[in-house]
């Protein structure tokens, strides 16, 4: 174990985790929902993947169709989580349609065990090591961080330069107001959910493709939830900053005690973050002074 | 005449079930004027700007005519609303909360129809929205939720701005303030108002005609407001019938009760 | 209107049953208790008790959801720790029943007031995800003990013994479930009409009209949620020696939401609704694979899958109201349009 392959490792983990973090963050911040269901739509879209490239006979061609396929059907689930929540009155509780995203879940784990048996899966990708500058490392797993970073990338621009992170929380905050406004609600609101479930179909062929498809990798959904929370809900960049501390962490426990107890670091976060910083690593406090 | 008005309502109703809340209200707006609907709470005055607005609300059956500049307006089409330049300011939650002052006049200017009216326009307006830049807004003060609130929908350099109980819940010092910055307003950028208030006694401040409203029906309409008219529309607002005191003036147009 | 969505002021108001029925209903119950026993044969009186111990855990959290207005995925959780206290004193130190059900209440309350500390703190919905990190922690250290103390085949839990009878027939297991439910109703029926009871619905409806009447949000909702999961890992505990074996397996997320589905389905009626909807989510697999042999399907093997298929469904519907919106679609197709979200 050197320490690029170590810091591959964390850097795939970490681009896997904030994928979905960043889904739960979006979510969030249009509808007030948190969206428990990442995990779920990640493995459900892996093993879409996984039937389509073996059905096309594998090779790159195939792994593409897959790919495309599956973000296909996260999309479908993104608009079917759209036309649920929308149901939903703007004075309802907010719990309901959190808890509709977990009914989402419990669905999808139901999906997956009668298609595909819940078997567990090996993607059938070639897993090739590269050598560069003296040192050998996983392509896959390079692979898998250039494309994440890419991706996260474009997110965080989108995010930030336009208007549309602003308007999003707006939507959020008073529908009404926003629609008022001049904003786009409902586009919005759509757009939101189908590109968080894309967001968290890619974060779980990521992760299957680290580890292995199976109805019981959607665990890495609470990762992903955990990382979400440790950027207050709201924030992209605490999102980031949670998924990396997160990986960095789990990658850790792996290395200097065993790999078992790296499940119960996401919890052993949770914990610190909600003992210690509630409102997440970036929560902000406004002193108000009326003169 | 009626061609200079911007905004006809004919025989606008709104009923909740059997609940009548506006009953076939009619009245129009001159272009660069200013119309008051006065009326106690529950006169119908939200309503009727809401409708306006393209509000559509749960079991609300609105029948009725509204024609702005020329064009029907939908009901519950809103978004017609926001392209016609018809921009609403709500009687409650009028700014988002979560977000502080500057984002919100980010929102307002994001959609503005032709940058009339710009950031440092309403800033010069409200100079205290300057000062308060990076506060967030549900933590300014009533008056300066006000202010953000008619300078979002500003920026959007609407045609027809729509107030809702621009003075519910704000010290009297703070309502005289709102109201000249409103008349400076409505002479600087010629803005076409319409204010619905149950405060009688700001009425002549805040616009030059007036509707009065009780219980969904419209009482009296008065083409030229003054301050003398206030007396009148006060007993009017208490329920006491228009007795005379007051001549109909020529340019009035006849209520349709 | 499910419990878990805002209603009426009176969350342990009976809606379901008009007032005149109540009497006749209440006698035609106590005959369907009484005599299942000689209707029902050895499995029918199995689903029964199955039924009557999950309605334990409803009722319990209906409380939760309907008071406080709380989302809990920790259910399964609190079983788990109810039911592995029952099998490790049993096993190690040969304690019966009894101890258990004391066990399990302290280690549930004292789990329960756990999480809500750390997580009431920031909002409710933040006990919903602490909910999921217990169901987590407890899934390992569960999977641990199982591995270290039966090497994974789970404790075995005997006939319980109560002042010296020995529950070992269906028919005495249904007796039993019988009194421990009307025993959860009378506790939980008498909190929510006490002043207890009034204070959570004020707190779950205006909030800031409880608190300026001294209501501590975050005490109240504590002890709330401490006390059903007290009462949650008692009916584990009760759960496991019905089984007669406790395993890790058997306290999987699926399960928590399970119980969310009927506290959805069955909230709005309360108490009763709750114990009528876990009785048909009981019954629920053994319906689908009755409905799908009649069709000429055989399912076994996607069984699981399909249940919890349609378990998402139903509580997806339960969440949403959905009959109620499909009939005022049918009944009055222009007003469907007029809804509060308007583009």
């Amino acid at each position: 174990m050197n320490v690029w392959s170590f810091s591959l490792d964390l850097l795939s983990s970490a681009v896997t985790y904030a994928l979905l973090a960043l889904a739960v963050v979006l979510a969030w911040r249009t509808s007030r929902v948190l969206m428990f269901c990442v995990g779920e739509i990640g493995m459900t879209s892996a093993y879409v993947m996984n039937g389509i490239a073996r059905a096309a006979g594998g090779g790159v061609w195939g792994f593409a169709l897959g790919v495309a396929g599956a973000l296909v059907v996260a999309a479908l689930i993104g608009w079917l989580l759209f036309a649920l929540l929308r149901q939903l009155s703007a004075a309802g509780d907010y719990f309901v349609g959190t808890v509709v995203t977990i009914a989402v879940s419990i669905f999808l784990t139901g999906l997956m065990s009668s298609v595909w048996s819940g078997e567990t899966v090996q993607l059938p990708l070639p897993h090739p090591m590269l050598a560069w500058g003296g040192v050998t490392f996983s392509a896959v797993s390079a692979c898998i961080v250039v494309i994440g970073a890419a991706l996260i990338g474009v997110l965080l621009f989108a995010f930030y330069q336009s208007r549309a992170g602003i308007e999003l929380q707006a939507v959020a905050g008073n529908w009404t107001l926003a629609v008022l406004s001049g904003i786009p609600a409902a586009r919005w609101f759509a757009a939101v959910w189908i590109v968080a479930s894309m967001l968290s179909a890619v974060g779980g062929i990521f992760s299957g493709v680290i580890s292995a498809v199976s109805i019981s990798g959607a665990a890495v959904g609470f990762s992903g939830i955990v990382a979400a929370i440790m950027g207050g809900l709201t924030s992209p960049a605490g999102a980031l900053a949670g998924a990396f501390a997160l990986a960095l962490g789990e990658n850790l426990t792996s290395l200097w005690f065993d790999a078992r107890y790296s499940v119960a670091v996401p919890v052993v976060l949770l914990v610190l973050l909600l003992a210690l910083r509630p409102a997440g690593l970036s929560g902000r406090v406004e002193h108000i002074s009326r003169s | 005449m009626t061609e200079a008005q911007l905004m006809e309502v004919r025989a606008l109703s709104i009923t909740y079930g059997v609940d009548r809340a506006v009953d076939h209200v009619s009245f129009s707006i001159a272009r660069g004027t200013s119309l008051v609907l006065a009326g106690n709470n529950g006169a119908g005055k939200t309503s009727v700007l809401g409708a306006l607005a393209g509000l559509r609300l749960r079991g609300q059956r609105v029948s009725g005519e509204a024609v702005f500049g020329g064009v029907v307006l939908r009901t519950g089409d809103i978004a017609q609303r926001i392209r016609q330049g018809v921009r609403l300011v709500p009687d409650r939650e009028k700014v988002f909360g979560l977000l502080s002052v500057a984002d919100n006049l980010r929102i307002g200017a994001a959609r503005t129809r032709n940058n009339t009216i710009r950031l440092d326009d309403v800033l010069g307006w409200f100079p205290r929205l300057a000062e308060r830049r990076g506060s967030l807004a549900g933590n300014l003060s009533g008056g300066e939720q006000q202010m953000l609130g008619i300078g979002m929908a500003l920026l959007a350099s609407p045609q027809l701005l729509l107030l809702d109980e621009p003075t519910l819940g704000l010290a009297v010092p703070v309502i005289e303030d709102l109201c000249e910055r409103l008349a400076r307003l409505r002479r600087e950028a010629g803005l076409t108002m319409l204010v619905a208030e149950s405060d009688s006694q700001w009425l002549a401040a805040l616009a030059n005609t007036a509707a009065v409203l009780d219980r969904g029906r419209l009482l009296r309409t008065f083409g030229t407001l003054s301050q003398d008219d206030l007396s009148t529309i006060h007993d009017l607002m208490l329920g006491l019938g228009a007795n005379g005191d007051e001549a109909d003036r020529p340019e009035d147009h006849h209520a349709t009760v | 209107m499910s419990s878990l969505q805002s209603g009426a002021l009176e969350p342990h108001t009976r809606t379901i049953f008009p007032r005149g029925a109540v009497q006749p209903a209440l006698l035609a119950v106590a005959i369907a208790a009484l005599g299942a026993p000689f209707a029902l044969g050895g499995y029918g009186l199995y689903i029964a008790s199955s039924g009557g111990v999950m309605a334990l855990g409803a009722m319990a959290l209906t409380v939760l959801s309907g008071s406080a207005g709380l989302p809990s995925l920790g259910t399964a959780a609190f079983m788990a720790i109810g039911a592995f206290s029952a099998g490790i004193l049993a096993t190690q130190w040969g304690l019966g029943m009894l101890p258990a059900l004391l066990l399990a209440l302290v280690l549930g309350f004292a789990a329960g007031a756990g999480v809500a500390l750390l997580t009431l703190r920031v909002s409710g919905l933040y006990l919903a995800v602490g909910t999921l990190a217990l169901q987590h922690v407890v899934q390992i250290v569960a999977t641990d003990l199982d591995l270290k103390f039966t090497y994974a085949s789970g404790f075995m839990l005997e006939s319980p013994h109560i002042a010296g009878l020995a529950i070992d027939t269906p028919a005495k297991w249904w007796g039993m479930t019988i009194v421990l439910l009307l025993g959860v109703y009378v506790l939980f029926r008498s909190l929510q009409r006490g002043h207890v009871g009034r204070e959570w619905a004020l707190l779950r409806m205006e909030p800031t009209a409880a608190a300026t009447l001294g209501v501590s949000p975050v005490r109240a909702r504590l002890t709330v949620f401490a006390l059903t999961s007290a009462v949650i890992a008692a009916s584990g505990a009760i759960d496991g020696y019905r089984l007669g074996n406790v395993q890790a397996t058997g306290y999987s997320l699926h399960l928590a939401i399970m119980y969310l589905t009927v506290v959805a389905l069955g909230g709005a009626g309360g108490l009763v609704g709750a114990v009528v909807a876990s009785y048909a989510i009981v019954v629920l697999p053994d319906a689908i694979a009755a409905v799908l042999a009649t069709l000429g399907i055989d399912a076994t093997t996607r069984l699981a899958g399909i249940d919890n298929m349609l378990l998402g469904a139903l509580l997806v519907c339960a969440l949403l109201d959905l009959p109620a919106r499909a009939r005022r679609v049918i009944l009055r197709p222009g007003a469907a349009s007029a809804a509060r979200r308007e583009p």
